[in-house]
């Protein structure tokens, strides 16, 4: 049965595969979570697998715009937005904690979505390299994930939470297809969607003003 | 192989195994002493803890049966059994043959099924308490080996040890499953050897013990022979992460004694780096309430769950 299976071999597939892996367990487990505090810390451990995929393919393929948004992805996702989320839950701490859902039950739909999106990819990517298709898989597995974080949690913050884990499956999509133009520019927008959505949590709901944080 | 070095390693294999396990513990020990600012006891303490235990005659409450002084026996045969079919060095030893990766999981729980009897023989509550909470622990668990299990006949046709880990070194693996495995046994590693964040070794309160007090009734060389089984049940788990996930480091089937001894090196390294990570992990996280232990071993079982789903992935789009 062994021959039925691509042979390891090929390091840069096989570390970058396992780095896209680690996000997509992360974003599992982030439905496991009940704290906001450690949905950020989640967050950010899930960014900094996507830049290291993002560093290794770089290096794997000696594309240089790969470290420029290796880079972006490091210093905006895995560093910024969490310290933003993190100063957000200091002036609106009530938001953040006592979410009725998490747990192993909850992360146990995790698994019922990565089931869904392989299935899906499965049937919808017949003619492409299996190395594509598991790729794509992963993709949506982190995408569903955060789409239901959004979907089932009540509080503000846990619902940013899951959207920036939402697009992380987006990127992750736009990695396994290897454009490094449209990766820059859609992490550009993502940053721009995001910073405009933490704008409008901290003004709108919890009446503050980002120069006003301490 | 041929036969007599098929045996040769075989025999090499229980030296190590028998020399090294209470030494594994010891150097545990030494880490947690180190990380908490002590001096701690020394790397031939479990040694001589063994050495004192043995010298003294075991006492068995009047009205315990058989089965504690049973117990002992089979725990430590069933764990070395087990040991001897789990490779450390070198694949092809004689009874490879044997070494499935269920029986070594039938092994391990017949030792666990019979340490839990016999805490209950004597009546005494706290054993009681610790075989409940051990044999929960073990249907929560259990699962999630199967699913690690799963992923292997997945990938080489056979849950033979011996097979999965040449497969596996030909290059026959999956990297997303194989990761997804492997980060599931390491939280099952630890439920099984009764460590942190499940159990505390150096916590004397009851929540802390469900396997020590399994042991409260137990002395002299009983209680060295469950010791001794405990230690021994930590290099096995060293080793099957080993065999299954880095299975290059091991000397292949038909090797010859100068492969062995790089392979030996290599499998105390490796047995070295398992043991101060462990310590330091140890000292790093807190123990996890009874009431979340299961929520622990979910996480184990749920990324079983997606080594299954993408072995599944990468077959069909092979």
């Amino acid at each position: 049965m062994s021959g039925a299976y691509p042979p390891l071999g090929v390091p840069a597939h096989d570390v970058a595969q396992l780095l896209a892996g680690a996000v997509m367990v992360l974003s599992v487990f982030l439905l496991f979570q009940t704290r906001i505090a450690a949905m950020i810390r989640n967050l950010s451990w899930q960014a900094a697998g996507l830049a290291g995929a993002v560093f290794w393919l770089a290096w794997a393929r000696g594309e240089r715009e790969f470290v420029v948004i290796g880079l972006v992805v490091l210093a905006a996702k895995a560093w910024g937005l969490p310290m933003l989320l993190r100063r957000l839950v200091g002036v609106w701490p009530d938001d953040g904690d006592g979410e009725t859902i998490g747990g192993i039950a909850t992360a146990m739909t995790g698994g019922g979505l990565v089931v869904l999106a392989a299935l899906v990819v499965l049937a919808a990517t017949g003619g492409m390299a299996w190395g594509v298709r598991e790729a794509l898989a992963i993709a949506l597995s982190v995408l569903l994930p955060g789409l239901w974080t959004m979907l089932a949690r009540r509080r503000t913050l846990s619902r940013l939470v899951g959207f920036v884990c939402a697009q992380n499956g987006c990127f992750l999509a736009v990695l396994a297809a290897g454009d490094a133009s449209a990766m820059l520019g859609l992490a550009l927008v993502e940053l721009g969607v995001v910073a405009g959505a933490l704008l409008g949590v901290a003004v709108f709901v919890a009446g503050r003003v980002p120069w006003g944080w301490r | 192989m041929s036969f007599v070095l098929s045996v040769l390693a075989l025999l090499l294999h229980a030296a190590l195994l028998i020399g090294v396990a209470p030494l594994a513990g010891g150097l545990v020990g030494i880490v947690r002493a180190r990380l908490g600012g002590r001096a701690g006891a020394g790397l031939m303490q479990p040694w001589r803890d063994l050495a004192r235990l043995l010298r003294k005659q075991p006492v068995v409450a009047e009205q315990a049966s058989f089965v504690t002084s049973g117990a002992p026996v089979v725990v430590l045969a069933a764990t070395m059994a087990a040991g001897l079919l789990v490779p450390s060095f070198a694949l092809g030893m004689a009874g490879g043959s044997a070494a499935d990766l269920l029986v070594v999981a039938g092994l391990l729980a017949t030792a666990r099924v019979g340490l839990a009897l016999a805490a209950m023989d004597a009546g005494s509550g706290m054993g009681g308490l610790g075989a409940s909470r051990t044999m929960l622990v073990g249907v929560l668990a259990e699962p999630g080996l199967l699913l690690v299990v799963l992923v292997f006949v997945g990938l080489a046709g056979s849950s033979d040890l011996e097979v999965s880990a040449g497969v596996l070194r030909e290059g026959g693996g999956r990297s997303v499953s194989i990761g997804l495995a492997a980060a599931a046994m390491l939280p099952l590693a630890l439920v099984a050897n009764a460590r942190m964040p499940v159990q505390d070794q150096a916590g004397g309160g009851e929540p802390a013990m469900a396997q020590a007090a399994m042991m409260l009734e137990y002395s002299g060389w009983h209680l060295a022979a469950i010791e001794f089984a405990g230690s021994v049940r930590l290099l096995i788990w060293i080793g099957l992460l080993g065999a299954l996930f880095s299975p290059q480091l091991l000397a292949g089937a038909g090797s010859g004694p100068f492969v062995w001894v790089l392979a030996i090196i290599g499998w105390g390294l490796r047995v070295v780096v398992a043991c101060v990570a462990l310590g330091g992990f140890e000292m790093l996280v807190v123990r996890v309430r009874p009431a979340r232990v299961p929520h622990f071993i979910g996480a184990a079982l749920l990324l079983g769950v997606l080594a299954v789903i993408f072995l599944f992935v990468g077959a069909a789009g092979a």
